[in-house]
């Protein structure tokens, strides 16, 4: 594709759906899958087992995004060997990340399996969902060395050029796994184990689909000796850290949420609370997938220093998300009964009650969420790490926590607040900082006036 | 194998000065802003663009999904970046092939290592680097002393960053480079024909052995 027509001349109305269209649609596939295996677990194991999904899927995450980690940090020094047309020492590096991701994963997968049970408990879950969550969380243990190297493999595919082939591949994976899924718990009657094992079934197939084209010595990195120096491990942990961050943040602050939730409602508080975050995965892909795939485009006019053009798209950008979420918001006001519905058995009752009270709530997430999350993608887009760093934290880790003890004495009710209003806080947050950039930038124009002639010095 | 000779320098040392005169003396090639021009017209990219990316890293990437679901991520920022690094790449070693040149910046000291070039370092103190840019400057001039300082912090970070990202070398680093000489209060014409002489030599003894 040619870049420089595509940002520079295509108008931006045009450019804003060429770009974010796939985006969105991409996003929404990969994620569909797990609002599939929300909706069967809840339905065919029930709440229990939903429950339990939920209590452990933060530790899964937390187990994969070390594979990404190594993955995303990987991808530049390896990038940079290929531009050089190192390829020795690009697949040098590839096979090293390869390597350490198989280790970790064998380590991290031990940890967890011997841990399961322990952890939790120490969550404060009583003993069924306990041993349900053990068992759901094993497989993923078990399986982890040869799974998580999903998350890298699917850079270097990118790396290489195979573009699609990694889409194909995220799509297949969400195919496979959801079959298996019906399959599993449908047909078989599996338990709770048949949810996890199908989509570690369906990684591992992806997994071997992956590595196929670099074991055939087609692309340009290929397997070779793995060797490790220091400067390598570091170049992996600055460059994949920000990602790392940004997925165990949330994480952990999902983890003292669950606490928090077990204590005051038990398993039916972390039922309704699943509930809810399976409903945001409905909205937040489109959002995550308009902001995200404008970066490209929006740094690059950045760096080219146009900059009514960036305000140009900027604007589609930020009336179209605004816009959308409140839409959002309407249609799961208006919408709350069957959203809870596709989640929960129809004769639950306690749990569908409290899923609606948590969502009549939690709606408003919708009217200010899009706010920072768009500035945080504006941010990184034009290469101010810091400001994204700070919008993101805020928004996953910080302000949540605050508002966790300071709305203790609203019980439930403040679990169910807790998120819009801390998207609230983190949207007036994002304008302020917004607002200094803006600031900075106009005196930074003015200076620029009288920098041109120093550039030739 | 062709002589190069390239030049890494601070912002506002004089070291683009030096580069120029070396290769009028010599009358050899001079490469500076060519490189930028010339990337831009391979990969198809504003010159603007190109030389945001080449004068700091700008790579690290924000995903602005806070870990809820399992989506790969991709740093989409990456392709651009290493479509410049390659060009770079390409583009001063399709230059070095050709003649005798001085390159300035741009990671040429490491990117020709294998012809083996006199690398030379120009760096200066503060006060005489403020100068040299006042002496550029036109009469009507916005930026007061501390400003001025600041931004040449500012693009010397920037150069060192890159530098480091790309090579793993520290920028400035006295073992990677063949000469490094102060300018402070030096005019550099006057230094020109010492330092032509001395890369003659150099490269006299070296090509001897």
């Amino acid at each position: 594709m040619d870049y420089k027509d595509l940002y520079e001349k295509t108008s931006p109305a045009k450019l804003f759906a060429i770009v974010t269209i796939p985006g969105v649609i991409s996003m929404l596939v990969s994620t569909l899958y797990q609002i599939i295996d929300g909706a069967i677990v809840g339905k065919i194991l029930g709440s229990t087992a939903f429950a339990a999904v939920h209590l452990v899927m933060p530790l899964v995450v937390i187990n994969f995004s070390i594979a990404d980690l190594i993955g995303v940090g990987s991808s530049v020094p390896i990038a940079i060997k290929l531009g050089e047309k190192d390829e020795k020492a690009a697949s040098r590096i590839f096979s090293s990340a390869c390597l350490l991701i198989v280790v970790l994963g064998a380590i991290l997968g031990t940890i967890l399996f011997l841990s399961a049970e322990y952890l939790v408990r120490l969550m404060g879950a009583d003993e069924e969902i306990v041993a349900m969550s053990a068992q759901y969380l094993r497989i993923y243990a078990v399986s982890s060395p040869f799974t998580t190297i999903m998350f890298a493999v699917d850079n270097y595919l990118r790396i290489c050029g195979k573009v699609r082939y990694s889409m194909f591949l995220n799509i297949l994976l969400s195919l496979i796994s959801a079959g298996l899924e019906i399959l599993f718990l449908l047909v078989f009657h599996f338990g709770i184990e048949g949810a996890s094992l199908s989509t570690c079934i369906g990684m591992l197939i992806c997994v071997i689909f992956a590595l196929i084209p670099f074991l055939r010595g087609k692309l340009q990195l290929r397997f070779v000796k793995p060797q490790f120096d220091r400067k390598l491990l570091e170049s992996i942990l600055t460059n994949g850290a920000p990602s790392f961050f940004n997925n165990t943040a949330g994480r952990i602050t999902s983890i003292i949420v669950n606490i928090f939730l077990l204590r005051l409602g038990g398993a039916t508080a972390v039922s309704a609370y699943g509930v809810l975050m399976y409903a945001d995965g409905l909205v937040l892909p489109v959002l995550y997938g308009l902001c995200d795939s404008l970066q490209p485009a929006i740094g690059y006019n950045y760096g080219a220093k146009n900059y009514s053009r960036i305000w140009a798209i900027e604007r589609i950008c930020f009336s179209v998300c605004g816009g959308l979420s409140v839409v959002m918001t309407a249609v799961m006001l208006l919408l709350k009964e069957p959203v809870v519905n596709i989640f929960v058995r129809a004769g639950d009752t306690a749990l569908i009650e409290m899923s609606v009270q948590a969502l009549s709530l939690f709606a408003f997430t919708y009217l200010t969420r899009w706010i920072s999350m768009a500035t945080q993608s504006y941010m990184s887009a034009i290469g101010k790490p810091g400001q994204a760093t700070v919008i993101s934290l805020s928004l996953a880790f910080i302000f949540p926590n605050l508002f966790l003890f300071g709305l203790r004495t609203l019980g439930l009710n403040g679990l169910w607040l807790n998120t819009p209003l801390t998207s609230l806080i983190a949207a007036i947050l994002a304008a302020a900082l917004l607002w200094s950039h803006y600031k900075r930038e106009q005196k930074e124009a003015f200076a620029e006036a009288s920098k041109s002639s120093l550039n030739h010095v | 194998m062709n002589k190069i000779i390239t030049v890494s320098r601070e912002f506002g040392s004089g070291g683009r000065e030096l580069g120029k005169r070396l290769a009028e003396h010599l009358r050899i090639a001079y490469y500076d802003e060519e490189i930028i021009t010339e990337i831009a017209k391979k990969s198809g990219l504003a010159e603007e663009y190109v030389k945001s990316i080449v004068e700091r890293k700008t790579i690290t990437y924000y995903p602005i999904t806070i870990g809820r679901t399992l989506t790969t991520t991709f740093n989409p920022q990456l392709e651009l970046s290493a479509k410049i690094y390659a060009e770079q790449n390409n583009i001063i070693k399709e230059l070095a092939s050709k003649s005798d040149c001085v390159m300035i910046g741009r990671c040429s000291d490491y990117i020709l290592r294998e012809y083996n070039p006199f690398k030379i370092f120009v760096y200066a103190d503060m006060s005489s680097r403020l100068w040299r840019c006042r002496q550029r400057t036109p009469e009507k001039e916005y930026l007061s002393d501390t400003e001025m300082e600041s931004r040449i912090r500012g693009i010397d970070k920037g150069r060192a960053r890159y530098h480091e990202f790309l090579t793993g070398q520290t920028w400035g680093a006295k073992e990677n480079y063949s000469l490094c000489i102060n300018t402070s209060n030096i005019a550099i014409k006057d230094i020109v024909l010492p330092i032509a002489e001395l890369f003659k030599t150099i490269y006299m003894i070296s090509n001897d052995k």
